[in-house]
């Protein structure tokens, strides 16, 4: 055997995947035609052709694995050049739009408290629609579905359908009960609302 | 006849390689399954002391574990949550999940969930005679309506 084979360090070669696999291929090919023209008279044709063969199907796999690798390489880039997220920025017309909360229905929930009737929260792009839900205490909440690719960078404006009817009646707050406000020994996560 | 006993000998050997492989996968898979995050459906309404209904009030279910997606209450005071629950959650084995209701950004009640009074149930591996409690819910997850939440005094 060829020194060159004493010392290969086949594993450490197979870590490297497809590619070690291809290296390792092509050795052997080396290897078979290194035996046969040791031989002694013609090399025998039918041991030829199938080294041929087994050397047209390493070529077929490096091929395959370069090609596959380019690809891999290209969408990985192409992924990490397109951003993960995308900014829904609203502003909800309405005379007390600060007293208004938006909860972000088909997304991680949460609810948010609009800054003077604007309000901006990134959605993951992943998601095709949200639904938009206005609401204060007392008063109807409105939804408004909004379709994520149909977004432009510009704001969106809401307009509440009951701004525009007249006698709208808000309910009455009710007088706080505080017996109904459990005490809790655990720290629990804050409503998510700024 | 050769071929035959190489199959049947091949066959063998398959069975012998694969076999525990294929049974362990076959007992771990259920128990992955049973030990996966299950969703309680909690419905209901909320209301004023008088009966009246209280549109746009900010409902969610929180516990240490974390917390629910909010959501209003409609126009009738109808509310519906989903609540994920920790995986093998029971009342007593993990922190209590308590229902809060904020009218805008004040917090006007909190209880914990199983203080609430059930108005139907349906657990998500409901048995047909069995009793369907808060216990069986915060396990299995499933459906559940309460009875109107009177809120305020």
């Amino acid at each position: 055997m060829l020194d060159v084979f004493k010392d290969l360090d086949v594993l450490e070669i197979l870590r490297l995947g497809l590619a070690g696999l291809c290296f390792l291929l092509s050795l052997l090919a080396f290897f078979l035609i290194y035996r046969e023209q040791g031989r002694e008279g013609k090399p025998r044709e039918g041991i030829t052709r199938a080294i041929y063969t087994f050397m047209a199907v390493n070529l077929v796999t490096a091929v395959i694995v370069g090609a596959v690798g380019l690809v891999t390489t290209h969408e990985a880039k192409k992924a990490s050049d397109t951003p993960t997220e995308v900014p829904i920025k609203g502003q909800l017309e309405e005379p007390e739009a600060k007293q208004y909360s938006v909860i972000f229905k088909g997304m991680i929930g949460m609810a948010q408290i609009m800054d003077g009737g604007f309000f901006e929260q990134k959605c993951p792009k992943n998601v095709n629609a949200v639904i938009l839900e206005f609401g204060r205490a007392g008063v109807v909440p409105e939804q408004f579905p909004l379709y994520l690719d149909q977004l432009s960078n510009k704001p969106l404006i809401f307009k509440l359908a009951h701004s525009a009817e007249t006698g709208s009646q808000r309910v009455a707050k009710p007088a706080i009960d505080s017996a109904q406000i459990a005490p809790t020994n655990e720290q629990l996560p804050p409503l998510q609302i700024k | 006849m050769r071929i035959l006993a190489l199959l049947g000998a091949n066959v063998g050997w398959c069975i012998r390689c694969v076999g525990p492989i294929v049974g362990a996968a076959l007992l771990i898979f259920p128990i992955l399954a049973a030990d996966s995050t299950q969703v309680l459906t909690l419905s209901g309404k909320i209301v004023n002391p008088s009966g009246q209904p209280l549109p746009g009030c900010l409902l969610s279910v929180v516990s240490s574990f974390g917390r629910s997606a909010p959501t209003f209450s409609q126009g009738d005071g109808s509310f519906q949550l989903e609540v994920a629950l920790p995986p093998g959650s029971s009342p007593a084995a993990s922190s209590t999940p308590f229902l809060e209701v904020y009218w805008n950004k004040e917090l006007m009640y909190r209880q914990p969930v199983t203080s609430l009074t059930i108005e139907s149930a349906l657990a998500k591996f409901q048995t047909v005679s069995g009793p369907t409690d808060w216990t069986n819910l915060l396990h299995d997850g499933g459906r559940v309506e309460v009875k109107p939440i009177r809120l305020g005094r």
